[in-house]
């Protein structure tokens, strides 16, 4: 590239040279700054995803293991709540959502997980932290709740993709980063293979490696969608 | 070698054997969080019936092994028994088909149901598990590979930050942003 600035700044010998030579420069400039713009979003791209990696790495790990220590606990209160004002002449899912939001709870009440009898309606209302199992009394207008906590690991895990819990307002933030995150994600592996392609490091054996992988990885995915 | 070289030594071979699943992971999952653009359905559905004498009587792997050969199914399969029936769930990308048996009739039922790309890409992304043989054994272990990748991504990654920038006021901001967020994310869910 010196080479090229020094030819640059050497007296053109004609137009054409000078154009040529000019556009050089450029795309050499452009091509710096492209890479060092390349090299911030994976370093701080990376940085700003960390946990959600970290949570994505660990919880799926659970998910093909199932490790007892991070099972759900069944520790569980039992608590009630009189004078509740709801409509008991909607359908079931609706009075479900309407008990929930009179008893300042959030989560989604499960409609496998839920009937209705003359006297009450019973559900249960799921969100990552507690699971509830209410029993709401049409006579009374009271409710009574068997709250579980799960504790802490199927609350971190629930992070691999969880969307917003319904009353959870401040969850939609976690949307919005999981969005963006899987978005740096991306990101991170093009510009990172973009990186090591520049600084040409083991780059021979690198690309043998990369394309033999890349082909048993489609091969395999193939296999699994042909021939199950 | 010194530290920084092995790390990233580490960062690079690990993204190099598993990008191609780990990019998987990622595109999948986008398809997943964006399921409003990327809907599911299913292309086809076939639905059978028919009575077979004495089938209630056949023991529930056996079970899975003839209508496997006789409904041409495929993937792997998972049984789940009751007293009133025994059912079948075959599943592979793409394709998830169901045989139910109810143990009072001399009768199955098969459902197979085909979805679309979306469809096949939810159900890559959430295939997981040992069980079903080598091929889904061998997925089972790049999916464990990748999980684990991904925690040396995340660690390493911080590891070769620090010791390349020498300005590092904004990835310290960047990097507690990023805890703050998660950290009251998990207590605001505890809490509430």
């Amino acid at each position: 590239m010196l080479e090229e600035i020094a030819g640059f700044l050497t007296p053109p010998t004609n137009n054409f040279q000078a154009i040529i030579a000019a556009s050089l420069f450029f795309f050499h400039l452009s091509h710096m700054r492209m890479q060092s713009f390349l090299q911030k979003i994976h370093i701080y791209g990376g940085l700003a995803c960390f946990w959600y990696f970290f949570i994505l790495g660990v919880s799926s790990l659970q998910f093909n293991h199932h490790f007892k220590f991070m099972e759900p606990l069944a520790d569980s209160i039992v608590w009630e709540r009189q004078s509740l004002r709801v409509d008991g002449n909607q359908n079931d899912i609706k009075l479900a959502e309407a008990i929930r939001d009179s008893l300042s709870l959030m989560g989604w009440p499960l409609p496998w997980d839920m009937w209705r009898d003359s006297s009450a309606i019973h559900f249960a209302l799921e969100q990552p932290a507690k699971r509830y199992f209410i029993t709401y009394k049409f006579d009374t207008n009271a409710a009574k709740i068997v709250e579980t906590r799960k504790g802490f690991w199927p609350v971190f895990n629930s992070l691999h993709g969880a969307g917003p819990v319904p009353n959870g307002s401040f969850t939609t933030l976690w949307q919005w980063y999981t969005r963006a995150a899987v978005i740096v994600g991306i990101f991170s592996i093009v510009t990172g293979l973009c990186i090591w392609i520049e600084s040409n490091e083991d780059k021979k054996s690198g690309l043998i490696i990369l394309f033999t992988c890349l082909a048993a990885a489609l091969v395999w995915m193939f296999k699994l969608y042909f021939l199950g | 070698m010194n530290l920084y070289k092995v790390i990233r030594k580490i960062h690079l071979i690990a993204t190099l054997v598993l990008a191609t699943f780990i990019f998987m992971y990622f595109a999948t999952g986008f398809i997943m969080i964006f399921e409003e653009t990327f809907q599911r359905r299913n292309l086809r559905v076939e639905k059978v019936k028919e009575k077979i004498e004495g089938i209630q009587s056949i023991e529930p792997d056996s079970l899975a092994e003839w209508s496997r050969k006789k409904y041409h199914l495929k993937g792997r399969h998972f049984i789940d028994e009751n007293d009133e029936s025994i059912v079948i769930d075959f599943s592979y990308p793409g394709t998830i088909a169901s045989v139910r048996v109810l143990r009072s009739y001399d009768s199955v039922r098969v459902e197979v149901k085909k979805g679309n790309f979306n469809t096949v890409m939810h159900q890559y992304h959430r295939l997981h598990g040992y069980a079903g043989g080598w091929t889904y054994f061998t997925w089972a272990l790049m999916y464990d590979l990748s999980a684990i990748s991904m925690i040396i991504f995340s660690i390493t990654g911080i590891y070769l930050w620090y010791k390349t920038e020498r300005r590092r006021l904004v990835g310290w901001m960047v990097f507690l942003a990023s805890t703050l967020l998660t950290f009251s994310t998990i207590y605001y869910l505890m809490r509430n």
